[in-house]
């Protein structure tokens, strides 16, 4: 009895007791569709927040701000602190080993011209390192360079919205603009990222990082603020760092180079976003705790099915059974042809399955796009292979009991027991 | 000495009644010998039968096949016995009834291991050419006559040229020119070599054979020369 014999006798077993097999198979192919429409639902929707958090771009990211002391004696003190500086970046971004890059921030107010257009916008002025920091994607032109920093050039990324009002279509890398009273070169324009709906298209966050114009840290002190005094630090910690280390790290130093007065403050987005994350990972866990439920549930009933089938199968053959062992067949060879049926069966039913799972999978991104989503649910591989992989080991297991029960058979014992 | 068997019992416990089938049998039969088995219905032939053929175990006693004792085969050992030692004529075919006549014949050669599919064939329709059923390849059993099946079924008995055929009633359902060429293919076995053990209740069936064994109540009653 070769392999592909016994899957045509699982196949033509399953054609000829039609209604039987419907029944058997229906619970494995809910099982094997609830899998991987589960999968695909859950995998999809978290992958595209998670997506969207990476897009965000905040993780492992703290702002350092000047704050002024609540209190008279602390207010006595701020005197003999210099507040956030350039300097304190360059001390933490060696003393830290926690910090993947750092940047200063001065921001202000200015109106911006190129030509007849106009606009306030705010001047955003740090190092190359803030760039990446933010995760910004470049549209035309370059960055901000170091160089830019060390010469205080008077060059400018524009975000894409502050671009498009002033420029509109037309190439803004090259042009020259006016920033209050001081002229700057445009060296590159910042492209917006597409966010899912489930995170408003990106809200406010991204309008703001795109109605911004940046410029070196060097350029900004000394063109728009006028003073060495540093509005904030953004800081990216590494990705395999200990948030709370770095924290204290960061802290510390700064305390120590601010002579002991607190006068900044640490806000630690990292920590929100971090948790946030762990929010949403809660409930994929339900979802897929959920799906966990209903797929063994119903293989279970799919299972138990496949197990009466099957016997009742071995009871009908067992003139059949007889036969063969009367003839030679060892009991690995019947124990082997009624395994390889019931796995078969049980595969056929994942196969069905899985097209039922692929159809549902469609239908859920049908469905979300009627409700005015824009969101595509990817049939998730994994989840496939998960459903058959369910499915066979459901073949297997119940199909044990029955293809033992057949091969230990006596062949007379088979063959007068049938008659 | 090919068969040996001593005291032989067989009993079916029925719960309420215990049926003694067979009832201490001791028979031997050489390498070649050509015997036939006889007996009124219900003597418990068929029930020898099997246990010579390793289908069936016996209650008691010991049988000796070839040297080797058959209670003490391990599974495997059992199977290849039954695959290529022995060719068994079931009294009611035991063909399998969803598959054509070639799949049938080719059952043995299936058990046998290392034989291609394509060179199964071929054996099986030498083997049904043989038996003259080479117009009923592609027939299922149902679709064949009592004769027909039967020849198939001795065709099946000897796809892997086993050396002892036991045919049990082959001519039993047979009108008697059917049953006259069954016979003959019988002889023509015998003459080969092989050793032939016939069931029957016709004692021109049993004139075929050499020596008759009489079987009645589950234990041999007579023994003589044809
Ligand atoms: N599986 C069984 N369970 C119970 N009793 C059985 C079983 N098989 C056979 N018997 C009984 O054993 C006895 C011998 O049966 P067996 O089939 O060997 O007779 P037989 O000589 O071949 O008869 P026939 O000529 O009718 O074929 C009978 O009484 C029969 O009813
Ligand atoms: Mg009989």
């Amino acid at each position: 009895m070769d392999i592909l014999e016994s899957i045509g006798s699982g196949l033509a077993s399953i054609w000829s007791h039609k209604l039987r097999s419907a029944l058997t198979l229906f619970g494995i192919i809910v099982g094997v569709a609830a899998v991987v429409a589960m999968t695909s639902f859950v995998g999809g929707i978290a992958g595209r927040i998670w997506e969207d958090f990476d897009k965000l771009g905040l993780d492992n990211v703290l702002f350092v701000a000047n704050m002024r002391p609540m209190n008279p004696e602390g207010y006595a003190y701020l005197k003999a602190s210099k507040g956030l500086s350039f300097e304190d970046t360059e001390i933490l971004r060696a003393e830290v080993d926690e910090i993947l890059g750092i940047t200063p921030v001065v921001a202000d107010y200015r109106v911006v011209r190129a030509g007849s257009e106009a606009r306030r916008a705010e001047i955003f002025a740090a190092t190359p390192d803030g760039f990446f920091l933010l995760k910004f994607i470049l549209g035309q032109g370059r960055f901000l360079s170091d160089l830019d920093v060390e010469n205080n050039a008077r060059v400018a990324v524009l975000g894409e919205i502050v671009k498009e009002d002033l420029f509109g279509e037309a190439d803004a890398v090259g042009e020259n603009i006016l920033i209050g009273d001081e002229h700057f070169h445009v060296v590159g324009v910042l492209r917006q990222k597409d966010f899912s709906d489930m995170f408003g298209g990106g809200g406010n966050e991204q309008r703001e990082e795109h109605e911004r114009v940046y410029i070196p840290i060097t350029a900004g002190m000394h063109y728009i603020s006028g003073t060495k005094r540093i509005a904030y630090f953004a800081v990216r910690l590494k990705k395999d760092a200990d948030l709370a280390t770095g924290y204290d790290k960061i802290h510390n130093t700064l305390l120590r180079e601010h002579r002991q007065i607190e006068d900044f403050q640490i806000e630690n987005v990292a920590e929100e976003i971090l948790q946030a994350r762990q929010q949403v990972q809660e409930i994929v866990n339900t979802w897929n705790g959920i799906l966990s439920t209903i797929a063994t549930v119903s293989l279970l009933v799919g299972g138990i099915g496949l197990l009466s089938v099957l016997i009742i199968s071995v009871n009908e053959r067992l003139r059949e059974i007889g036969i063969r062992k009367a003839v030679g067949a060892e009991n690995r060879a019947v124990f082997q042809q009624f395994l390889i049926e019931s796995v078969t069966i049980s595969v056929f039913g994942g196969l069905v399955g899985v097209g039922v799972g692929v159809g549902l999978t469609k239908l859920m991104s049908f469905g979300a796009q009627a409700m005015g989503q824009d969101i595509v649910i990817p049939v998730s591989g994994g989840g496939i292979l998960l459903g058959l992989s369910f499915a066979i080991i459901v073949g297997v297991v119940f199909g044990l009991y029955p293809a033992i029960k057949a091969s230990k058979l006596d062949p007379i014992e088979a063959i007068s027991k049938h008659a | 000495m090919l068969i040996r068997t001593e005291n032989l019992t067989k009993s079916y416990d029925l719960g309420a009644v215990e049926v003694r089938a067979l009832r201490g049998v001791t028979l031997g039969i050489e390498e070649g010998e050509y015997v036939a088995i006889m007996g009124p219905s219900g003597s418990g032939k068929s029930t020898l039968m099997h246990i010579i053929g390793c289908l069936d175990t016996p209650s008691t006693g010991r049988y000796v096949l070839n040297g080797a004792e058959v209670s003490e085969l391990k599974g495997r050992a059992l199977a290849r016995v039954r695959n290529k030692e022995i060719g068994f004529v079931f009294q009611n075919f035991n063909l399998l009834p969803r598959v054509d006549l070639v799949a049938n014949v080719s059952l043995p050669l299936v058990y046998h291991g290392g034989i291609a599919r394509g060179a199964r064939r071929e054996q099986a329709v030498k083997a049904l050419e043989a038996v003259g059923l080479t117009h009923r390849l592609k027939h299922r059993p149902n679709e064949l006559s009592g004769g027909e099946r039967q020849r198939a079924s001795i065709a099946r008995a000897l796809v892997n040229e086993p050396s002892i055929l036991l045919a049990d009633e082959p001519t039993g359902n047979l009108d008697q020119k059917t049953g006259r060429e069954i016979m003959a293919i019988l002889d023509e076995l015998s003459k080969e070599g092989k050793t032939v053990i016939v069931v029957t209740h016709d004692s021109n069936v049993a004139a075929h054979a050499r020596r008759i064994v009489e079987i009645e109540d589950g234990v041999i009653a007579r023994e003589g020369r044809a």
